[in-house]
């Protein structure tokens, strides 16, 4: 929760599922499409480098209790 | 009273007897083990355990004093299956008796299995199981809370499995014991931390395989009810795939690993990007779909008929036009030529006019008085007359 600003993973790939639908949608002009794509070209870059860069954290939250 | 008690002269007083009952039970009930439930568990502001160890039957009040609590380390819950092992002690003040104990351990597995029946058989009743409790998991956590042992291998189960599956995830771990008197507080702790601080997106609280011993925590009413009052998804995950807990009745989703719990838990890494892939392939495909469509359209119409007709139309008026342009230029460079050749036949003719041309062929203009005489009735005779040649004016 640290990155307040950014789309969470999650987000950014629901949006981009909500562009590919109104992509496939036959009721679209081109210049919407167009920006669409650009739209879409940046969330699968965005959600690809969270995938790619992804390290397992693990952190311990009581003393230990030995 | 219907007889007259006996006088006798050594009745003792209450003090008496009590010391008697006291030198009676403590001697005979020192060193004992006695199995029973807990219940009724608090600590006194100086430290000291209070509970009642009971069963269908009897009560009997238990004490653990505070260095006692503190050497074992001993923490209870109400509702645990316990032996424990002490001394029968009298307090005369009261005139009550308890026991002073000095030993809990977890109750013998007779005792487990029919307590697990029986609050499997409460909760139940109770609605704890019902799935209209269940709350759906998180598609893809970002942070999961475990609640487990962290030198055990169940932990290092779900460890591996989560980077292995999803190495997007935070793991916060809260270290509790997972066997062993002490296990169910700790883990009642640590999911109330969970579901209290909500730092997390669902909670996992999972052990090994063992015995029905080792695995008994999980079947403790306090771990049951903590369970069910998580705020947060959770996934009970407790020994091997044959052994099922309380806790796992109570969770939003029962695993039957440690490792099944993170599969459970999170969405495959490679399945997302596959998706992901496929999600991008489908947003280029329709962008370049729709691109190639009005290209063709545009083409299309370029070649249609309309548009020809069109242009031809044009190419035809655009001939008119230049034809007309012709025409009037034709025209007008023709009246030129024919005004150029009047005007040359009118200057020819007018040069033919010229009223000097006879006297270059020797005729002779007569003048009187500054006026040419050009016929007989003009001439004024005696009047002096001036005659003209080509060369020469002469007067008479």
């Amino acid at each position: 929760m640290t990155e307040n600003e950014r789309p969470s993973f999650e987000e950014a790939l629901k949006e981009l599922e909500s562009i590919v639908e109104r992509l496939e949608d036959a009721e679209i002009t081109l210049e919407e499409s167009v920006e669409l794509y650009e739209k879409g070209l940046e969330l699968s870059k965005f959600c690809n480098e969270i995938l790619e860069k992804a390290e397992l954290r693990i952190e311990q939250v009581n003393e230990a209790q030995e | 009273m219907a007889e007259q008690i006996p006088f006798l002269f050594d009745i003792p007083t209450v003090t008496q007897l009590t010391d008697q009952i006291k030198s009676l039970l403590e001697k005979n009930f020192m060193d004992i083990l006695v199995e029973g439930e807990a219940s009724n568990v608090k600590q006194s502001a100086n430290g000291h355990i209070y509970f009642t160890l009971k069963d269908s039957g009897a009560q009997l009040p238990c004490v653990i004093w505070r260095s006692t609590a503190q050497r074992l380390g001993i923490q209870l819950t109400d509702g645990q299956q316990i032996v424990v092992g002490g001394d029968i002690q009298v307090y005369a003040p009261h005139g009550r008796y308890q026991m002073i104990v000095t030993l809990v351990q977890q109750a013998g597995i007779g005792k487990l299995q029919q307590a697990f029946e029986e609050l499997k058989a409460k909760l139940k009743a109770e609605g704890l199981f019902e799935d209209i409790h269940k709350r759906a998991l998180p598609k893809f956590p970002q942070t999961i809370g475990v609640v487990t042992s962290k030198t055990t291998a169940a932990f290092q189960d779900i460890r591996s499995t989560l980077e292995k599956r999803w190495p997007l995830a935070k793991v916060k771990l809260y270290h509790a014991s997972v066997q062993g008197i002490n296990a169910a507080p700790e883990i009642v702790k640590g999911i109330e931390y969970f579901s209290r601080e909500k730092n997390v997106d669902l909670v996992i609280i999972s052990r090994g395989g063992g015995s029905l011993e080792d695995l008994w925590p999980f079947n403790e009413e306090a771990v049951a009810r903590a369970v069910f009052e998580c705020e947060l998804p959770l996934i009970s995950a407790v020994g091997h795939e044959v052994d099922f807990s309380i806790s796992d009745f109570v969770a939003d989703l029962r695993a039957a690993t440690p490792t099944q719990a993170a599969v459970l838990a999170t969405p495959d890494i490679n399945e997302v990007r596959m998706n992901l892939e496929d999600l991008y392939r489908r947003v280029e495909l329709n962008t370049k779909g729709m691109v190639q469509y009005y290209k063709d359209r545009v083409g299309a119409l370029a070649r249609s008929h309309a548009l020809l007709a069109v242009q031809q139309k044009m190419a035809q008026a655009r001939a008119n036009i230049k034809n007309m342009k012709d025409r009037i230029s034709h025209r007008t460079s023709l009246q030129i030529n024919e005004r150029r050749t009047a005007l040359t036949s009118l200057l020819h003719r007018l040069d033919k006019q010229d009223p000097n041309e006879p006297l270059e062929k020797g005729f002779v203009r007569v003048w009187q008085d500054g006026k040419w005489i050009r016929q007989a009735g003009s001439f004024t005779e005696k009047a002096p007359v001036e005659l003209q040649w080509k060369d020469k004016r002469i007067e008479i």
